[in-house]
């Protein structure tokens, strides 16, 4: 019963904290977001973030990424398919490029730079999408680069992770690995496009014809379980599985009511409780004793987005101010950066001192994303 | 990760079986409780799952409450006060007499409650298959099964608070007593105006679904204070929604805590509730599992069909007003489950209860269409 009352505060901190933020004209995702490290074990320490409520802010970020999926315009992601791919190379380059110099400049070995500079490469792009949700700028143009970009950006930084580990492990790549991890990747976006389309097409008909309440809704969200479940076994992550399962559903005739009914489910339960989860698992003290180059490592990360990915959605034709959108919504960065850092840690690459450098960068990226967000997509 | 597959497979299940029984003119909740068995053959179930179904519990009680018309309450006249509380009375009292031979004593109390409510709503369909829905012996039936669920949760609550206690004493049975009456008794008076003025505040947060997930955590809330002052986690669940059903909110919040409950949470439930059965343990108890589901049928048509004849009910009417009530469902799982969650209970009691369950809700279609062959 104990979990439930920590959910119930939860949920009660994501709806007052969030409306707060909205009364200073800011994202309801940052006082969710602040609302968490508050009542998280930086502060009060009031939860203890249970296997529970962990499982419901997983799914509230899968739901988010379905809806996204569901929410796409399909025109507009063919349309930005190049200039996404363009986003994402940037995007991952430059900040690779200057956490590795930097890194190297402030004395860190070889090794322990280029994990440094892994670590920078990967969006979480939960975070946007909530946010673009709530100022309904997910369907625009920039929105939709920055979703299909994350698809590109998520690849990319399985491609890197598995490069670092083999560099580490033994001391170069073999080129056959990666060709077997791509083809991985491949089939599963192609038989996942193929075979699913038609198979969710036909699953959904079905279930339209069952007579029991809130059938489809259940049917969908079960296509979006295993589409998630099935994307973690490609090591690809399971919110990019979950929206292309939206984007499939999207192309159907049950779409629109599949959408209300999951906006529901979503957001008055699992995603606000995934938004204040994001500021429970930021330890903030950390922050208080990672030194200087976490600071500087954070600003690369944030300023390596921003001219990475700007730099890329301006080669495609962007206007400027469109590609500071499309960076700034990329520059959050959360799990992939997380795992590197654990895998560097357990494979002694780095030690507690340094681990605390990304896990700071992760908390200061994720804290400036609203409101820079905010600030982007405000006047035209 | 495997959790998320595994609740997938079950709301699929759910889905699916759950149509075939409604096809085969069965209920939903039967097919989605022999979807559970059957995948429990192949895997378990985990402790996330588990309490996920429970939210799913508190959810199905909360739209039970809501959905329930207090000022019905008012109209329900004597012959359905009768035909539930003499219904409940006896019920209770077979169930408790019958399973006196084969368990302890305080278990047998806990196998009386639990045959108490009854769910009407097979017997709702079957008399409007034959258009008996609007005779004076069905809106009886109806009003009764209203008066009957919460008679039903009070039971179960206080026999489930004297189990908790320990040792089974007056005055412990007073306390509790003092403690429902109590609950009741705040929410009923103060419950619709709070909860107006709450809401209204609440709704002043214009984020998406800002009411429901109010109302979840009044839900969870009030849960768990009943659970703290050691009554059943339900009767809390069961009275916030009755309390916001009288509110001007009952709309707004009704049909997404609906898609939220019925998308996901109450047939994760209802899976979760066959995944539990230990088949074994039919074999094992096959005497006593039998019996007490005989107890279960014998005791509403006599009980109920005592009621409704001392209101001037014929014989004839009587009797059929009597196996209208027999079917158990929805509730008594519920019900069960949180006796179970609250470690009062093993899975071999949910075993014969379930089997009792299936037994009534198999058998009333078929009796009901016989005795309305006979006018």
């Amino acid at each position: 019963m104990d979990v439930f009352l920590e959910l119930a505060l939860i949920l009660i901190i994501a709806k007052v904290c969030g409306y707060l933020a909205t009364k200073i004209r800011m994202p309801a995702a940052l006082g969710q977001l602040v609302g968490g490290i508050i009542i998280g074990p930086s502060i009060l320490h009031f939860v203890s973030y249970s296997e529970d409520v962990h499982l419901i802010s997983e799914l509230g970020i899968i739901l988010l990424l379905f809806l996204a999926g569901l929410e796409t315009n399909i025109e507009e992601f063919r349309r930005v398919g190049v200039p996404a791919f363009l986003v994402a190379v940037g995007g991952v380059a430059v900040p690779f490029f200057l956490g590795y110099v930097s890194a190297l400049l402030f004395g860190y070995s070889k090794v322990q730079a280029l994990f440094l500079g892994g670590g920078l490469t990967a969006t979480s792009v939960g975070l946007t999408a909530s946010i673009l949700m709530e100022m309904k700028k997910l369907k625009g143009k920039e929105g939709t680069t920055i979703l299909a970009a994350a698809v590109v950006d998520d690849v990319l930084g399985i491609v890197i992770l598995t490069i670092l580990v083999a560099l580490n492990t033994e001391g170069h790549v073999y080129i056959e690995d990666l060709l077997i991890l791509l083809g991985e990747v491949v089939f599963f976006f192609t038989v996942g496009i193929l075979l699913g389309t038609p198979v969710i097409k036909e699953t959904l008909k079905l279930s339209s014809k069952i007579e029991l309440p809130e059938t489809v809704t259940a049917f969908a969200l079960s296509i979006m379980l295993i589409f998630a479940y099935i994307a973690e076994k490609f090591q690809i992550a399971g919110i990019t599985g979950a929206y292309l399962a939206g984007l499939i559903i999207a192309q159907t005739d049950e779409a629109r009511r599949i959408t209300t009914k999951i906006m529901t489910i979503a957001y008055s339960l699992f995603v606000p409780v995934f938004l204040v989860s994001i500021g429970i698992k930021s330890d903030v003290r950390v922050l208080l004793h990672a030194g200087t180059f976490a600071l500087l490592y954070s600003f690369i990360g944030i300023f390596g987005k921003i001219v990475g990915c700007g730099a890329g959605a301006l080669l495609a034709k962007f206007k400027p101010k469109e590609a500071i959108r499309v960076g700034v919504g990329m520059i959050p960065r959360m799990e992939v950066a997380l795992i590197i850092a654990n895998v560097a840690l357990t494979e002694g690459v780095f030690d507690q001192g340094i681990f605390s450098i990304p896990v700071a960068m992760v908390i200061i990226t994720t804290i400036i994303t609203p409101p820079l967000l905010k600030w982007a997509f405000t006047g035209e | 990760m495997e959790t998320l597959l595994m609740i997938a497979l079950m709301l699929a299940t759910a889905k699916l079986l759950g149509w075939i029984f409604e096809k085969l003119g069965q209920p939903v909740v039967l097919g989605q409780i022999l979807g559970g068995l059957i995948i429990g053959v192949f895997a378990e179930s985990n402790e996330i799952i588990r309490e996920f179904a429970n939210l799913g519990v508190l959810l199905l009680l909360f739209l039970a409450g809501i959905e329930s018309d207090l000022s019905e309450f008012k109209r329900v006249g004597k012959p359905s006060i009768l035909v539930a509380g003499i219904g409940v009375a006896v019920a209770f009292l077979f169930g408790f007499l019958v399973s006196l031979p084969f368990v302890e004593f305080h278990e047998a109390l806990l196998y009386g409650a639990i045959m108490t409510p009854t769910s009407v709503s097979i017997t709702v369909r079957v008399l409007m298959e034959l258009r008996r829905l609007r005779t004076r012996e069905g809106t009886t039936i109806l009003a009764a099964a209203v008066v009957d669920d919460v008679l039903g949760i009070l039971v179960l609550t206080i026999v489930i608070s004297l189990l908790r206690e320990g040792s089974i004493h007056y005055d412990a049975v007073i306390e509790i007593l003092i403690e429902v009456a109590g609950f009741l008794a705040i929410f009923l008076y103060l419950g619709p105006v709070l909860a107006e003025k709450a809401f209204k505040k609440i709704s002043r947060i214009d984020l998406p679904e800002s009411t429901t997930t109010f109302a979840i955590v009044f839900l969870i809330f009030f849960a768990y204070l009943a659970e703290h002052l050691n009554l059943a986690s339900i009767l809390g669940a069961y009275m916030v929604g009755l309390t916001l059903g009288q509110t001007s909110y009952k709309k707004r919040v009704e049909s997404p805590i609906n898609i939220l409950g019925y998308s996901l949470f109450i047939p994760l439930f209802f899976v979760e509730v066959g995944m539990r059965i230990e088949l074994g343990y039919i074999l094992h108890a096959g005497v006593f599992a039998v019996i007490y589901a005989m107890a279960a049928i014998l005791s509403k048509i006599i009980g109920c069909g005592l009621g409704a004849y001392l209101s001037g009910f014929g014989l004839k009417p009587s009797l059929r007003i009597g196996i209208g009530m027999i079917p158990r469902l929805g509730v008594e799982l519920a019900m069960l489950a949180m006796a179970m969650a609250s470690g009062i209970i093993g899975a071999d009691a949910l075993t014969v209860a379930i089997f009792m369950v299936f037994v009534t809700t198999i058998i009333t279609p078929p009796l009901l269409k016989w005795i309305y062959s006979k006018e």
